[in-house]
């Protein structure tokens, strides 16, 4: 037999393992790290080929030009997350402690919503309450003047309907599983109605509601298609960012490069804040007997259940508005009476490929996501160390990065030799692939802490190694939970607008491109079918989904 | 092929602290032997030792003459029975019993042949299509057990295998693996808390405390000799009354009585008895003077608490005879001691005196 040499001897007893944290690390660095810590220092370097300096930083903050966007953008995210609370909280505990009818069906409308992208909902409210909208001329003929929902009030409208839905979906989870003891602890002691509820089920609850609430703040502070179509003259951080990249383009982008800085502090803050203030303080209840569902009055049954089922059509209304005018007829940029498949067929014709490529990164990615959670996850876990720490940490960060940020980032950091990505589809992947990370980390990490570690154990003590039991049994177990969280992944991918906005080429446009850009040519109908098309393809995915968690998944 | 377990001057530590402190056990082949103890004494952590889940500082272990020290868990040949099953909850009953046969690269007419065997000793034949998922608790305890002896182990390694059933189904379970066990004369480290369990299943037992081995005997041994206060508390009851040693005289509380000691004794000592070691009478017969301070009616016997004087309790028991009353709360009682089984332990509990 021959001896084995140095190089063999060193992988063995570096194993599998060492080269998966090695190989995560590799590109990690490669992808995230080295990108990010070029746009750090193109922000500090005003000059092409200048020395470092805060000119960039100091401008931001002197010049209202860029200053505002920053009021804005916070004016912005505060008003809806306020909004989104205020909407999100009542409906919540209402469909979780009463009997209102139909949750099941209240709650797909809700959950359909919430995952479409923003700017489809502010392309649709535009048509129903716009300038030239249904709503708008139907009321102009019996006199009545609809004030304008461009701007600000249009931002507002658009994020509260598009985010309440997660605080709504986390309160009601929170509920669902609260221990019912606890209030009638509350009760035993003499402590009843709103009272109970102000002192001993909302705060236990707080963390939850605060969770969500950072979610719908970022998601609001990041988003770039909203602004875009009906911010107008109200501009906001990421759409300053989009045309400062725009106009930048060539150079060094380094003022586009500061604002990115800028935004990512912000969303880091917003979460350090949450994760300080909740410290301690989060609860964790079994629920064994969750409370009962109690029977409302007449009055409040009908008036409740009209309320709920309102505010969830009004979620919904992006969807059916597009669903609808998907098939009116079109001539040019006008819808004319009368039903027809027109704008499918222009679609086929015209954007098929699109359709194509969209589906085909988007499962590509989620192949991507799939293969670093089950391993890295495994690390994470199985394999806890500083090192495997640092790991977690790197690979979370892209939760603080707004899309068209990650997308401007790779874009500077691929456009030159060596590695020129730009315009590829392979750029496109990558910024899929990242964005989902953290998410697709948490759930598979989540898996892994209630996988029971004996059932590993077992299978070692019977004789298989370390290596080949992670693949016949840990793997396997995990699979469901991975492959779901994979598939809400793939979900918000298909629907991706910012970071493709900055990536897309002629050859690499997706469906989402195609819809913004045929709502900027005014090509109503093909924009409504499209995205029609892509309502359809997130409903059959909640579908598979659902049948492999079983209805137990959680959505958010 | 089963073979004798040697653990010598077996050490653990995690940091600065010592889970397992130079240990030695010699098990013999085809023996039930059991790592006794409170939680928090080693154990478990001795056990997985043994499996190759916890890594070994110091010492050696032998399964017959190979050190197993450095050879990793897999290799070990060593069936474990965990805590909660461990059932592959993937893979159907059939499945989870030849997984480890699959391993070991049997064909398909062995393992099909093992299995169905096995299947059989456990009484689970008719379920071997079935998930795991369609189970009950005593089910899955038999399949964990038929998929841990079917790859013929070294040693058996079961890790307090009952303490998830219900009490009714634990004693069933008990004589289900000690007759397997004893069938098959396979060599096994059981580990449990129970006390009741260890003395009713094992031949031999290692009673633990915080990471040393108190005692090793046989349940007989452990239970009527114990060989410091220790495991003299922790197995069964016992009442322990702080008297004084002059040769081979015994004084308590003004009483005095000989005993056969192991070796000459002068000082304070600790005498320990165990309810059924007292008699009670309610007439003065020279015995320690006490009074009732509580009675509890337990079916067949009742269990008096006697208080002695100072601070010393005694518990009793009394089997319900014809025509012996039932004593209540403040009579008055003297206590005689059964001079050949009581225990008697030097003032600190360490050593045994008899």
């Amino acid at each position: 037999m021959k001896e084995p040499t140095w190089l063999q001897k060193g992988l063995n007893r570096f194993g599998f393992w060492g080269f998966v944290v090695l190989a995560a690390f590799a590109l990690a660095l490669f992808f995230l790290v080295y990108p990010l810590i070029g746009m750090l220092s193109r922000s500090f370097l005003p000059n092409e080929g200048g020395a470092f300096s805060l000119k960039n930083y100091v401008d931001f903050f002197r010049l209202p030009y860029y200053f505002n966007t920053l009021k804005h953008s916070f004016a912005v995210s505060i008003t809806t997350t306020v909004f989104a609370i205020l909407l999100g909280v009542p409906m919540g505990y209402v469909v979780a402690r009463f009997n209102i009818p139909g949750k099941k069906l209240l709650n797909a409308m809700v959950v359909i919503s919430l995952l479409s992208p923003p700017f489809i909902g502010a392309y649709s409210w535009i048509m129903l309450l716009g300038r030239n909208g249904f709503i708008t001329n139907l009321v102009r003929h019996i006199g009545i003047e609809i004030p304008t929902i461009y701007g600000f009030r249009g931002l507002i409208l658009v994020f509260t309907l598009k985010l309440f839905p997660f605080i709504y979906m986390y309160v009601q989870g929170a509920l669902q599983t609260f221990d019912s003891s606890l209030e009638e602890a509350a009760e035993n002691l003499g402590v009843h109605g709103l009272k109970k509820l102000l002192t001993v089920t909302f705060p236990l609850i707080m963390p939850t509601i605060t969770a969500g609430a950072v979610v719908v703040f970022m998601t609001s502070l990041a988003d770039l298609g909203t602004p875009m179509l009906i911010g107008e003259g109200y501009k906001v951080l990421p759409v300053l960012v989009y045309e400062e990249y725009m106009s930048e383009i060539g150079g060094n982008a380094t003022m586009a490069s500061t604002l990115s800085v800028i935004i990512i502090l912000c969303s880091l803050s917003v979460l350090l804040l949450q994760k300080i203030s909740i410290g301690k303080r989060s609860y964790s209840m079994s629920g064994l007997r969750p409370p009962a569902v109690k029977k409302l009055g007449k009055l409040p049954f009908v008036v409740l259940t009209i309320l709920c089922y309102f505010i969830a059509l009004c979620a919904l209304a992006p969807q059916i508005t597009t669903m609808v005018t998907s098939f009116i007829k079109t001539r040019g940029p006008l819808f004319v009476p009368g039903f027809s498949l027109e704008s499918y067929r222009s679609v086929w014709f015209k954007l098929s490929a699109n359709i194509a490529r969209t589906f085909l990164y988007s499962t590509i990615a989620m192949m991507f996501m799939i293969l670093i959670g089950m391993f890295t996850s495994y690390v994470i876990v199985r394999r806890k160390s500083s090192i495997t720490n640092i790991l977690d940490f790197v690979l979370m960060s892209p939760y603080v990065i707004p899309g068209s940020v990650l997308g401007i980032i790779l874009v500077m950091a691929f456009n030159k030799p060596p590695v020129v990505l730009t315009g590829t589809a392979a750029i496109m992947i990558i910024s899929y692939t990242i964005r989902k990370i953290p998410y697709i980390i948490r759930s598979s990490t989540g898996i892994l802490y209630q996988l029971d570690l004996s059932s590993e154990e077992a299978s070692i003590n019977l004789g298989v190694s370390p290596m080949k039991t992670f693949f016949k049994i840990t793997a396997i177990l995990m699979l469901p939970g991975v492959l779901s969280g994979a598939i809400l992944s793939w979900i918000s991918t298909i629907n991706e607008l910012s970071s493709t906005l900055i990536l897309y080429s002629g050859r690499t446009g997706t469906i989402s491109v195609a819809i913004y850009t045929e709502i900027m040519k005014d090509g109503y109908g093909t924009a409504a079918a499209l995205a029609s098309i892509l309502t359809f393809a997130t409903i059959i995915s909640l579908l598979v989904f659902n049948t492999l968690t079983k209805g137990k998944g959680s959505v958010v | 092929m089963s073979q004798p377990l040697f653990i010598e001057e077996v050490t653990k530590r995690y940091g600065d602290f010592t889970a397992i402190d130079r240990v030695s056990i010699s098990i013999d082949k085809g023996e039930f032997f059991t790592l006794l103890g409170p939680s928090g004494c080693g154990k478990t952590t001795l056990l997985r030792m043994i499996a190759g889940f916890n890594s070994i500082e110091a010492g050696t272990i032998r399964f017959g003459q190979t050190v197993i020290n450095s050879i990793p868990a897999y290799k070990r040949n060593a069936g474990m029975v965990f805590q909660n099953y461990a059932i592959f909850p993937h893979l159907s009953v059939y499945d989870n019993v030849a997984y480890g046969l699959k391993a070991r690269g049997y064909s398909k007419a062995e393992i099909e042949k093992d299995v169905e065997e096995v299947l059989g000793l456990v009484k689970m034949s008719e379920y071997k299509d079935r998930q795991p998922s369609q189970l009950s608790g005593g089910q899955q305890q038999r399949i964990a057990l038929a998929r841990a002896i079917v790859i013929k182990p070294d040693v058996l390694l079961m890790d307090e295998p009952l303490s998830n059933l219900d009490a009714k189904l634990r004693i069933e379970m008990r004589s289900v693996i000690k007759k397997i066990q004893q069938n098959l004369n396979i060599t096994t480290v059981y580990v449990t808390h129970d006390q009741e369990e260890a003395l009713a299943m094992s031949d031999r037992i290692a009673v633990m405390n915080l990471g040393t081995v108190q005692q090793i005997g046989t349940p007989l041994q452990i239970y009527t000799r114990p060989q410091n206060s220790f495991v003299s508390n922790f197995i069964g009851i016992s009442s322990f009354l702080s008297c004084s040693v002059a040769g081979n005289t015994v004084s308590l509380l003004g009483h005095a009585f000989d005993m056969k000691l192991a070796r000459a004794y002068t000082g304070n000592a600790v005498l320990a008895v165990r309810p059924e070691e007292a008699t009670l009478k309610t007439i003065e017969n020279g015995g320690v003077a006490g009074r009732v301070q509580f009675a509890t009616f337990l079916g067949d016997f009742i269990n008096y608490e006697i208080e002695l004087g100072g601070d010393c309790v005694l518990q009793v028991n009394e089997y319900l005879k014809e025509g012996l009353p039932i004593k209540k709360t403040g009579d008055k009682v003297w206590v005689t001691f059964d001079r050949k089984s009581v225990n008697l332990f030097t003032a600190d509990g360490k050593e045994s005196l008899v």
